[in-house]
């Protein structure tokens, strides 16, 4: 620091000049002897410190003055009088500037100043005077805080989709640093709200504010409020006695209502509605009570930035919500609509094949010529094709059933020593048995290709059969009429890889992945009138990965025909296993 | 109602006329294992919950062969099953359990049924589970009482 010049300060005719100039000066600055004892003061000083007039300050004695205040530094320890600046430059030491915060003893009004302290040296070289002047810099400490919440807040509501937690957790970090109470409230004007949050600075306090909200739930906002909540500005409110009486008689609420709200003490409010497109889904409430805290333009910019990720935060965990309900609810329907469908199919099913006895017992065997009577074939034709009908019926309904456990988690496999091979070879002859009884009318040419050895694994038959059931009448329902199509089964150091390549629809690249899902069917197959729900590939999928193995399709591309490829380990040790058995499990039975 | 010309009436000269417990909440499904069971020359009883079922045997029907759905109200397959199994006089008696999950064909014959017939319920393998259980002249609660 330099010397101030000499020549500036000749311009001030009198010490009444510079008194009148301090006087005006935003910064609180007193000047101490070396005594300690506090010969100047200006008004700024004595408002920072509480005191009516500099007179006032002045004329004080300097235990009243100390006794007036609560200091601490900015972390909040405790700071004794030798500590300030001022004191140590009576003793002789240069201290840099230093933040105080302090409080009027019996208030909770928080100020933050930052103190210096220079000395005045006297002409035998010993310190004559020391200046000290506070700065004022609660309302920067404040935006500190409040930016710091909103920046808290607004990575607090993306951490979770159960917004009445992440809301009150923004109500946590509301108090104390953008207010004494605040309060959220969600739900849209007209509808029952939903108070979810509610957080008070003392716990007393906050204890009675929860009381408040059970006896007292938020009324809906009338006409006037409603328009003025829709534009989704903040809005501050003074909060006097009168209103709060009024209000709660216009409320019909009882006079505990308002010995609740006297010790609550409210001073001030700043609104926030919550609005998503003009829609108003809630509204946070900061309260000042206590603190004596007044809401300043910065106050609401802040409000204002959190609204917009609060709103979106609740928007999103309610869709994800009503999502995820309409998923359990096709998922329970689905499971349903199956299992009713399977009385009906068992009924069916059962009386075309007594039927088919009956026929095949009564019916003569053979004309005069040798062949089957007229009569005799179209009966049993006509049989066989119920019996066709109902299997079928009965496959998609197992295999709804089966996606429905899929969902649960209550696939389990049933393993045993299973010959690979064999299964292979029974669902191809059973799908050539098929094929010649007119099921898909392609002709379609199958090559079985089978190792020498027996592959045995821990596997289960009844789900694999089904596995190469779908995967083979895929290949042949999409296949050109006379294409070909292979099957081959063989061993690896792991235990067996089964490929089934047909020449047929191909799938397009971006699908691949995408038709082991529940219900997504390569867009060529929809688009071609293949008939399907896209169930088969995904109960594959689990039943594979079950056995802890893997499948996937591969193709050049629509029109270029397909491969399945599956590998299986030899036993399932590793896949993923969880056997759930339950009441509710049962339930499918 | 099922035409009477679809089905054959008793087979002749069939000794020992045995005794069918059909066990199911489904008035459908129990229709159905009547006709075709009666059709091809069982008697048949027939109760709508596992409750009933017990009633049944306590009263005194005989059968050499219940049918046993799982999913039922008051009393379901698998409580039924468990009174079989604590009951002396009933534990010989040969079950099968007609279900449409294929995960408790295991458990099925864990808890000592005889068979597992899988919904839609094949009549081919219905009348053989029949057959094989009443013509083996199995120890049926005649022996046991």
């Amino acid at each position: 620091m330099t010397e101030p010049p000499v020549a500036s300060n000749a311009a001030f005719a009198s010490l009444d000049d510079l008194r009148t100039v301090l006087s005006h000066i935003d910064d609180g600055v007193t000047v101490q002897d070396a005594s300690g004892s506090l010969v100047f003061a200006n008004d700024a000083a004595a408002r920072l410190s509480g005191f009516a007039s500099a007179d006032e300050m002045l004329a004080a004695d300097i235990s009243t003055l100390i006794a007036a205040f609560e200091m601490a530094d900015e972390e909040g320890n405790h700071l004794a009088l030798s500590d300030l600046p001022g004191r140590q430059a009576l003793a002789g030491r240069d201290t840099p500037p230093l933040v105080v915060r302090s409080r009027i003893r019996g208030t909770d009004q928080e100020r933050y100043s930052r103190l210096a302290a220079r000395r005045v040296m006297g002409p035998d070289g010993r310190i004559q005077y020391v200046v000290n002047t506070f700065h004022d810099i609660t309302d920067l400490k404040r935006n500190e805080a409040s930016l710091a919440f909103v920046a808290d807040a607004a990575s607090t509501l993306a951490t979770s989709l159960d917004y009445s937690e992440t809301l009150q957790r923004v109500s946590q970090l509301a108090v104390p640093s953008m207010a004494d109470w605040c309060v959220v409230d969600i739900g849209e004007p007209g509808s029952p709200r939903e108070r979810v949050a509610v957080w008070h600075r003392d716990p007393e306090k906050r204890a009675l504010a929860e009381e408040l909200q059970r006896r007292y739930p938020p009324a809906p906002p009338g006409p006037e409020a409603l328009e003025l909540l829709r534009r989704g500005e903040p809005s501050v409110m003074d909060i006097t006695h009168e209103m709060l009486e009024q209000g709660a008689v216009a409320a019909g609420h009882g006079p505990d209502y308002l010995e609740m709200m006297h010790i609550l003490d409210p001073h001030q409010v700043l609104y926030m509605p919550l609005t998503i497109a003009d829609r108003v889904i809630g509204s946070i409430m900061f309260l000042s009570a206590e603190s004596g805290r007044r809401f300043g333009d910065s106050d609401l910019a802040y409000a204002r930035l959190l609204a917009r990720p609060a709103a979106l935060a609740v928007e999103n965990a309610k869709l994800y919500h009503s999502l995820e309900e309409a998923v359990r609810v096709r998922d329970g329907f689905l499971q349903m609509a199956a299992h009713e469908l399977l009385t009906p199919i068992t009924v069916v099913r059962g009386y075309a094949q007594a039927l088919a006895r009956t026929v095949a017992r009564r019916m003569p065997d053979v004309g005069e010529d040798g062949m089957l009577t007229i009569e005799a074939t179209r009966l049993t034709d006509s049989i066989q094709r119920m019996g066709a009908g109902t299997e079928r019926l009965a496959r998609l309904s197992h295999d709804l059933l089966d996606l429905a456990r899929i969902q649960r988690g209550t696939i389990d496999l049933a393993t045993e020593p299973t010959d690979i091979g064999a299964i292979a070879r029974d669902v191809t002859e059973a799908a050539l048995l098929q094929q010649d009884e007119g099921r898909y009318a392609r002709n379609v040419l199958i090559d079985v290709v089978l190792p020498e050895e027996l592959i045995i694994g821990d596997w289960d038959p009844v789900r694999l059969e089904q596995v190469f059931y779908n995967v083979i009448d895929n290949a042949v329902k999409y296949s050109p009429a006379g294409g070909r199509m292979q099957i081959e089964v063989a061993a690896t150091s792991e235990g067996a890889r089964i490929s089934v390549t047909d020449e047929g629809l191909g799938i397009p690249p971006d699908m691949l992945d995408t038709i082991f899902q529940p219900f997504q069917r390569a867009s060529n197959v929809s688009s071609e009138g293949f008939p399907g729900f896209g169930m088969g590939l995904s109960i594959c999928r689990e039943i594979v990965e079950r056995h802890g193995g893997r499948i996937s399709a591969a193709s050049e591309g629509p029109g270029s025909g397909t491969q399945i490829l599956i590998e299986l380990p030899r036993s399932t040790d590793g896949a993923t296993d969880h056997i759930v058995h339950d009441e509710a499990s049962q339930s499918d039975s | 109602m099922v035409p009477s010309w679809a089905f054959p009436e008793a087979k002749e000269g069939m000794q020992d006329r045995h005794t069918v417990l059909v066990v199911d909440d489904e008035p459908a499904i129990r229709q159905m294992f009547e006709d075709i069971l009666t059709g091809e020359g069982s008697d048949v009883v027939s109760a709508t919950d596992g409750r009933a079922a017990l009633d049944l045997l306590n009263e005194g029907a005989q059968p050499c062969v219940i049918l046993l759905d799982l999913m039922m109200p008051r009393m379901n397959g698998w409580q039924f099953a468990a009174h079989l199994q604590a009951d002396a006089a009933l534990r010989d008696l040969p079950y099968a359990i007609v279900a449409a999950n294929p995960r408790f064909r295991d458990e099925a014959e864990r808890l000592g049924a005889s068979r597992w017939l899988g919904k839609p319920v094949d009549i081919g393998d219905l009348l053989e589970t029949v057959d094989d259980l009443c013509a083996a002249g199995h120890p049926s609660r005649g022996s046991a009482a």
